[in-house]
């Protein structure tokens, strides 16, 4: 088989939730550390990984890939052993509109970049470029805690690309000091996650 | 099959080219975003999100977020295919629409640039900044990755995918804000190339029933 290369930081999200693939598949591969003071310099070889510079990228063989949720899609049509979608085309729409809840509606927003561009652009406080990330954090929350039933975990009885996404989101949530009370049913996924050694992992 | 539909939406546009590709007439319902009936009790009934699009298939599924949409309405309805038939080509179609969906679009949608004005406190100038800054990073990332071995007529290939789905209604919305597209060739190449679909075209938020 061929190496399978994950390129990385030390505190992302997106990177969390291929790590959280990858070991949910018993996968073996092997880590670069980013530093992105380095490849964001003109000309820097990263960029012919990741033209947007940023990370994760995972190369497999000759395979470059970047963009979590495409990489946990390539990672299950590759490795389709312990499965990140669910049986069943409407449970596995289920999963992804779920995940990408986080990732299109909840992460870009409150991310690393957002608040130190307004601050550096416009001086905004840090007092409102922290409420911008628990608005946005609570907003998706509400709305994954509106869309759970009672299953074990975000859809069903196996852990999917949506849990693979709110667990690490869940982490920021606390970075960001956000009252985590309102979302039971968000928290009983996490806890039963954070039984499995996949989801420990940073 | 009912869509829950804005002219103006670019999620929604994605998924009404969707619709349209694979010949799906689904009933559409028009939810006034400007006007705020998205948060209306009979709407959050559909989506307790209170977005737009939404989805509900003959059978009773009811599905928000346009990318799962889309992968669903490919999974069920599988002609014509939105993805490639092999991984990597695959993956390098959902990279290209995650760049939009997830990296571009998600911080110049109307919630955001609302609460930029209301809550952030910017004027219409910076908002305007913003939207530009940020519109212009996402197309020059799609730019490069264009550029890359893959592309054809369309952005993968010589057919339609879903990352066509992507790009088009985000070169609406550019032109909108009148972001100067010259150094994005390619992308206007490709935008080009898809409204000269029928599919593409009358997927239009200017020639929606709902449109202003």
């Amino acid at each position: 088989m061929s190496e399978l290369v994950l390129y990385r930081t030390a505190g992302s999200s997106a990177v969390r939730r291929v790590v959280i693939a990858l070991r949910l598949k018993g996968l073996t591969y092997r880590e670069e550390i980013v530093d992105f003071a380095e490849v964001k310099a003109p000309g820097h070889a990263y960029a012919r990984l990741n033209p947007q510079t940023k990370v994760p990228s995972l190369v497999h063989g000759d395979v470059i890939l970047t963009q979590s949720m495409a990489i946990l899609e390539y990672l299950d049509e590759s490795f389709p052993e312990v499965p990140l979608l669910p049986a069943g085309a409407a449970a596995r729409a289920r999963a992804r509109m779920l995940a990408q809840i986080v990732v299109c509606e909840v992460h870009p927003l409150q991310n690393s970049v957002m608040v130190p561009w307004m601050a550096q652009a416009w001086g905004t406080p840090e007092a409102v470029g922290v409420a911008w990330q628990q608005h946005w954090i609570v907003k998706g929350l509400a709305a994954i805690e509106a869309h759970l039933g009672g299953d074990p975990y975000c859809v069903g009885e196996a852990p999917t690309m949506a849990d693979i996404c709110l667990v690490p989101q869940l982490t920021r949530a606390r970075a960001y000091d956000v009252d985590l009370t309102p979302y039971p049913k968000v928290l009983a996924v996490e806890a039963r996650c954070l039984e499995l050694d996949a989801f420990r992992a940073g | 099959m009912q869509h829950y539909t804005y002219f103006r939406s670019s999620a929604a546009y994605r998924v009404r080219i969707a619709l349209n590709l694979k010949g799906i007439a689904a009933q559409e319902h028009y939810v006034h975003l400007r006007k705020g009936e998205q948060t209306g009790a009979d709407y959050l009934k559909h989506n307790p999100q209170g977005l737009v699009p939404a989805l509900v298939d003959d059978n009773g599924t009811v599905l928000g977020q346009s990318l799962a949409i889309i992968e669903y309405l490919d999974e069920t309805r599988p002609e014509p295919p939105l993805l490639p038939p092999d991984p990597r080509g695959r993956a390098r179609v959902r990279q290209l629409s995650y760049v939009i969906a997830a990296d571009l679009h998600p911080l110049n949608n109307l919630r955001v640039l609302n609460y930029l004005s209301d809550t952030v406190g910017v004027t219409q100038e910076q908002r305007l900044a913003w939207y530009r800054h940020w519109t212009e990073t996402g197309l020059a990332a799609l730019e490069t990755l264009l550029a890359g071995a893959g592309t054809g007529t369309y952005c993968h290939g010589d057919t339609p995918t879903m990352a066509d789905l992507c790009l088009v209604p985000q070169v609406y919305n550019a032109n909108r804000f009148e972001v100067e597209m010259a150094p994005y060739p390619t992308v206007q190449r490709i935008n080009d190339a898809c409204l000269a679909l029928d599919d593409f075209a009358k997927a239009a938020p200017d020639v929606q029933p709902d449109a202003e």
